[in-house]
């Protein structure tokens, strides 16, 4: 493919460590540090973009599994009817672009309305069931920001191929 | 939470409606300045994007604002842009003045004018971070605070002025490889220095005599044997979260309702600086005393132990040299913190509430970085928006251990 995506990001990479940084007033401290984050921002990318695509379809199948325990706590026609148009979308080989994304909102948007509109009487068991269910996706989102370098202890995190691939488990199971 | 792809902002959270406004508005009881300040930001939300301003306008604001109080016997040179921080543009100037009464010796005073951009990663007022540094500067070093431009009649935006405070956030020869101070390794010979006065201070500001605190005219008071005043931040930051999300994070859903569930009444009233950690003092490298207590944005009257959680936060501190041991703001073990708290502030520290307000820091964290900054990046709302793009990813870390406490006190 030409333009490569990934040779576009090398090649400004590049351009900005070796010719533009250089250039740079070193008394300009704002613009030191933007452009040091731009550079680490595209790196970052850049490293990520290969996983895009499965990110979208995993961060579903996540809110599908939340979603699934969510309804299994309290009655939402809502989130049933998202649960159902999501699941459909995982299957299908060539959605449009954003639309995966789009459904993993709206399953989440259905989830937070249970959590939010949960009557004082059964709110506790339907958080505990959400706060468990939540972990395959905070897990991915964190494996995702882990070369940000912003956690404690970066060991604790699994790696995001691993999650993304299947060979964490976890991560595979609770779709269907 | 998801993936950045597909963040689109046709929703009603990118150009808010007065529907939207008057809805929030009465779905969240917050503080009245509290009110203002985010009723403005989403009034200003439709509007332009952040546009570089130059020094010279910045300059013609300043000298507006000074104007009206003094009067024209004074002159500004040197104007310079200060980098650090992840909200604020910060510009540096010398005054030369005779003081406010005009009836000093002329002098030259170091000043920095700080300025919000259209929007920021938290969204504060002005007015009231000038009330609360001319009260903590009663028992901590600050910068001393000259004018306010509440409303940004002079300035493009709300500012204050206050004088240079001189010193450093970071050791010279071990910079930080992360923004805002985060994570800063002092070494572990200043660090011990350092760690002393971080502790008198926390225990000085948060033993403020109450009635210096009743003097704060845009805050609402606090009292003791209530909720209330952590029942109105829960609220602020609901509405903020509903204001500003690009998504929903039932997590946060979650916190929230746990939260109003059990907070506390309070034993003790304390000014709680909202943001006290490494990043936010600066001291001078040869002494090594703290020389001023920056960023008092955050600062509410309540809780104690809302600071101590917030200091001992992960992502502020790292882990001592020895691999084992968490050094809170890197600065000092969470016990030696704790133990040398209690003996400087004669305040105890409630383990029940500690895990309460590590709950509660998380779930705003989880707001500032989850909704508010990736919100304010992509509208190009600051100055920095490459800035906090970055910071916004903290936010997965913050998440991750909010739901960890979540599933102790739910199991």
């Amino acid at each position: 493919m030409i333009p490569d995506l990934d040779l576009q990001l090398q090649v400004v990479i590049k351009a900005l460590k070796d010719t533009v940084m250089p250039a740079v007033d070193p008394a300009h401290r704002m613009a030191i540090e933007q452009l040091g984050l731009s550079i680490a921002t595209l790196s970052m990318v850049r490293e990520r973009l290969p996983l895009a695509g499965l990110r979208e379809w995993q961060d579903l199948a996540n809110a599908i599994a939340l979603g699934r325990a969510t309804v299994a706590e309290v009655s939402s026609a809502v989130l049933e009817q998202a649960i159902g148009d999501g699941a459909a979308l995982l299957d299908e080989a060539r959605p449009a672009p954003g639309a995966r994304t789009a459904a993993t909102r709206a399953v989440l948007s259905a989830v937070s309305m249970a959590v939010r509109e949960a009557d004082d009487g059964s709110e506790t068991a339907l958080m505990r069931t959400i706060v468990e269910a939540s972990r395959p996706a905070l897990d991915l989102a964190r494996a995702w920001s882990k070369s940000a370098g912003f956690e404690p202890d970066p060991d604790e995190v699994p790696e995001v191929v691993a999650l993304l691939t299947g060979t964490v488990g976890v991560q595979r199971t609770g779709v269907r | 939470m998801t993936s950045m792809a597909g963040l689109s902002d046709s929703d009603s959270r990118a150009e808010p409606d007065e529907a939207f406004i008057a809805r929030i508005r009465a779905a969240y009881p917050v503080e009245a300045e509290i009110d203002r300040v985010l009723t403005r930001k989403l009034r200003g939300r439709g509007g332009p994007e952040y546009a570089p301003v130059s020094l010279d306008e910045l300059v013609d604001g300043v000298a507006a604002l000074i104007r009206a109080d003094i009067g024209d016997r004074f002159s500004i040179r040197n104007p310079r842009w200060l980098a650090g921080g992840a909200s604020k543009l910060q510009m540096a100037f010398d005054l030369d003045w005779a003081g406010k009464s005009g009836e000093g010796p002329f002098r030259t005073e170091p000043m920095v004018l700080r300025m919000e951009p259209p929007e920021a990663i938290v969204e504060t007022s002005r007015l009231r971070e000038f009330e609360i540094l001319g009260v903590a500067g009663d028992v901590v070093p600050v910068p001393p605070c000259y004018w306010v431009d509440a409303e940004g009649g002079c300035l493009p935006h709300p500012a204050l002025i206050y004088g240079f405070a001189a010193g450093t956030t970071k050791p010279a020869a071990r910079p930080s490889t992360q923004v805002t101070g985060i994570g800063t390794n002092f070494g572990p010979e200043l660090r011990q220095i350092l760690a002393e006065q971080f502790v008198d201070h926390l225990a000085a500001i948060h033993t403020i005599d109450p009635a210096r605190l009743a003097t704060l005219q845009s805050f609402e008071q606090a009292e003791v044997g209530s909720n209330a005043s952590v029942l109105r931040q829960i609220a602020w930051w609901r509405r903020v979260w509903d204001e500003d999300r690009p998504e929903e994070l039932p997590l946060v859903d979650v916190a929230a309702r746990w939260l109003i569930a059990n907070a506390p009444p309070l034993d003790h009233v304390s000014l709680v600086h909202g943001d006290f950690r490494a990043g936010n003092f600066l001291f001078d490298e040869e002494s090594r005393r703290i020389t001023a207590w920056l960023d008092w944005e955050l600062a509410v009257l309540g809780d104690r132990h809302q600071d101590l959680t917030w200091t001992t936060g992960v992502h502020f501190g790292h882990y001592h040299e020895d691999g084992q041991t968490f050094l809170a703001s890197g600065l000092l073990p969470v016990e030696e913190l704790h133990r040398r708290y209690k003996a400087a502030a004669g305040l105890s520290i409630d383990p029940v509430r500690l895990r309460y307000y590590r709950i509660f820091n998380d779930f705003t964290s989880c707001v500032h970085m989850l909704a508010t900054a990736a919100r304010v990046a992509r509208g190009g709302k600051t100055h920095q928006d490459v800035v906090v793009g970055w910071l916004s990813m903290i936010g997965n870390v913050i998440a991750g251990k909010l739901r960890d406490s979540l599933a102790e006190v739910l199991r």
